[in-house]
């Protein structure tokens, strides 16, 4: 263990091409000649870090997208400060990712992208798809919550007592280490006990070592959430649960789920106990596609992206159901 | 610590030191800020009550799985022990049971309460102790909290406002764009149409000008026939000298 001073994450070569604010946007350098014609574009939460997808070079998602020939994009959300704690859900959705699709629009010459949003970022995709779905060729939503009436997963249960606006008028922006505390504690035992006998039993394994620590790493890794919009999506989403009823607003403008009428694949983990399949689940008939999958993974929320199972499983299946929605009619 | 202590010692609480924070006989230069005092206090009681009852709850689980725990280490026991493999199950059983007890507790709407009972009161105890700090602050003429706050939103405001002209402005580019394009092609074509028009001028003067020229040559021919019927009957015409 002592051999290891540092850890890799995130390494897969990429430039950033846009900011905005404490936004950046990823350009990953494409691994083959000739990319497909749609550029695909991966909204991350606003919970935890964006490299998730590119923790491991050997279980990257990113990678194995990059090698599949897709022309490939991420947001970067940063870390917001005390100045960022009036941003809104609309400067998240109409704001940024408008912003960021634009540029990725300009830069491949096409009308439309593909939005792959994951957790959180693939609430705020549907909502973008929504809202504007001219500028959306196919949407992939992974473990996305959408209808948060549900009783299977512990933060839905728990936000429904929450006094959010107490929490927002007296820590502005919501700090990470509060929502890592809850993430904690929906699991102690296995969190903060097991988890590191575990670890001490393979210590002298190098490469399990560096790869619990690169977890680690992006667990702990945890920007805080501006204020206003978490309050917004605290409010309407798990209280209200206004997303699925189609009666949520950002901006002033109405989210209609029934607009979405572009191609949709919509994955979820089967054992996720963050965001549970009944609140994934729903999305796929509240939208008004016709060309729309649906794809369960036996993992967890986690799981899915690194677990090496999944990672067999995750990225062959969406790539097989993209690249053929990946090309331009002339 | 049960839970008939907790509620005595509560209640002793509220009516010793809680008495001071419901006084409303405030006066003077400083009654502002001792009731923020007071308050803060009161804030300061109910948030170190709520937070004594939320960590009490978890004995309630806690002692579940321990008894849970402890008959299934009994069962253990019985027959030859191997402490190696031993260790492993019963470390196994621990983690197991006390994951499965935590799970329903967790899960449970009394639970969800008393989190949110607990995180609501230590915002209130939090928001009055920075209350009186930022009271503090302002007496030295350090920023504050408040300050920046106020500073941000009009940071915030502007920079929306900004993105907005941008936005207006790149409109507007495109839309001059368009206007000059269209102002090319509106000159284009007045031109085409003045050309045309030109054309069609030239054509009409071309087409006079033909039957101007064979009005011109007809007239001319008309003149030489004249001329020659002229010539020709002046010399039958002329009378005989015989």
């Amino acid at each position: 263990m002592e051999a290891i001073r540092e850890i890799d994450i995130g390494t897969t070569p990429h430039e950033v091409v846009y900011e905005e604010d404490k936004l950046k946007l990823l350009h990953y350098h494409p691994t083959v000649k000739k990319t497909h014609p749609v550029p695909l574009l991966v909204v991350y939460a606003l919970v935890n870090r964006q490299y998730m997808l590119d923790l491991q070079p050997d279980r990257s998602i990113i990678k194995k997208l990059l090698d599949e020939g897709f022309d490939l994009y991420m947001i970067d959300w940063g870390y917001p400060t005390l100045g960022d704690k009036f941003l809104t859900l609309d400067d998240y959705v109409n704001g940024y990712i408008d912003n960021v699709v634009n540029v990725v629009k300009r830069r491949s010459g096409t009308e439309k992208i593909t939005l792959m949003g994951v957790c959180q970022g693939g609430t705020f995709s549907v909502m973008y798809s929504a809202l504007h779905p001219e500028n959306v060729k196919n949407l992939i939503t992974l473990v996305t919550p959408i209808d948060f009436d549900t009783d299977k997963g512990l933060l839905n249960i728990w936000s429904r007592n929450l006094d959010v606006d107490k929490v927002v008028d007296t820590l502005g922006n919501v700090p990470g280490e509060f929502l890592n505390t809850m993430f904690l504690l929906m699991n102690p035992v296995r969190l903060l006990i097991d988890k590191y006998v575990g670890f001490a039993e393979k210590m002298d394994d190098e490469e399990f070592v560096k790869n619990f620590l690169r977890m680690e790493k992006w667990i702990f890794d945890s920007p805080d959430q501006a204020g206003e919009a978490y309050r917004q999506f605290i409010k309407d989403c798990y209280q209200k649960n206004l997303l699925i009823k189609n009666e949520m607003e950002i901006g002033g403008r109405l989210i209609d789920l029934r607009k979405i009428d572009m191609p949709v694949l919509n994955v979820y983990a089967e054992y996720d106990h963050l965001v549970p399949p009944d609140s994934s689940k729903p999305l796929t008939d509240a939208i008004s596609s016709k060309d729309k999958d649906i794809l369960a993974i036996p993992s967890g929320h986690i799981g899915i992206f690194v677990g090496s199972k999944s990672q067999k499983v995750v990225c062959p299946e969406i790539v097989k159901w993209l690249k053929p929605r990946s090309t331009i009619k002339k | 610590m049960n839970k008939e202590f907790f509620d005595q010692w509560t209640k002793t609480q509220e009516e010793t030191l809680g008495r001071f924070t419901k006084d409303p006989l405030l006066l003077g230069p400083t009654r502002e800020t001792s009731e923020k005092v007071l308050k803060n206090m009161k804030a300061s009681l109910k948030f170190y009550g709520t937070w004594a009852n939320f960590c009490l709850k978890f004995q309630g689980p806690s002692t579940t799985a321990m008894e849970e725990l402890y008959n299934q280490t009994a069962d253990m026991m019985k027959g030859e022990v191997s402490p190696g493999d031993d260790y492993k199950e019963f470390y196994k059983r621990w983690i197991e049971t006390y994951e499965k007890t935590f799970d329903g507790f967790l899960g449970s709407e009394e639970f969800s309460a008393d989190l949110a009972a607990f995180v609501g009161d230590f915002m209130d105890f939090k928001k009055g102790h920075e209350d009186l700090l930022e009271d503090q602050l302002k007496r030295m003429s350090i920023p504050t909290k408040g300050d920046l706050d106020a500073a941000f939103k009009d940071i915030y405001i502007l920079k929306k406002k900004v993105k907005d002209m941008d936005s207006l402005r790149e409109n507007v580019d495109g839309l001059s764009a368009d206007m000059v394009s269209t102002k090319n092609d509106l000159q284009k074509a007045k031109m085409e149409i003045a050309a045309d028009s030109l054309r069609k001028k030239v054509d009409g003067l071309s087409a006079d000008l033909v039957s101007t020229k064979n009005d011109l040559q007809k007239a001319k021919m008309e003149i030489a026939a004249l001329k020659k019927k002229m010539e020709t009957p002046s010399k039958k015409t002329r009378p005989s000298k015989k």
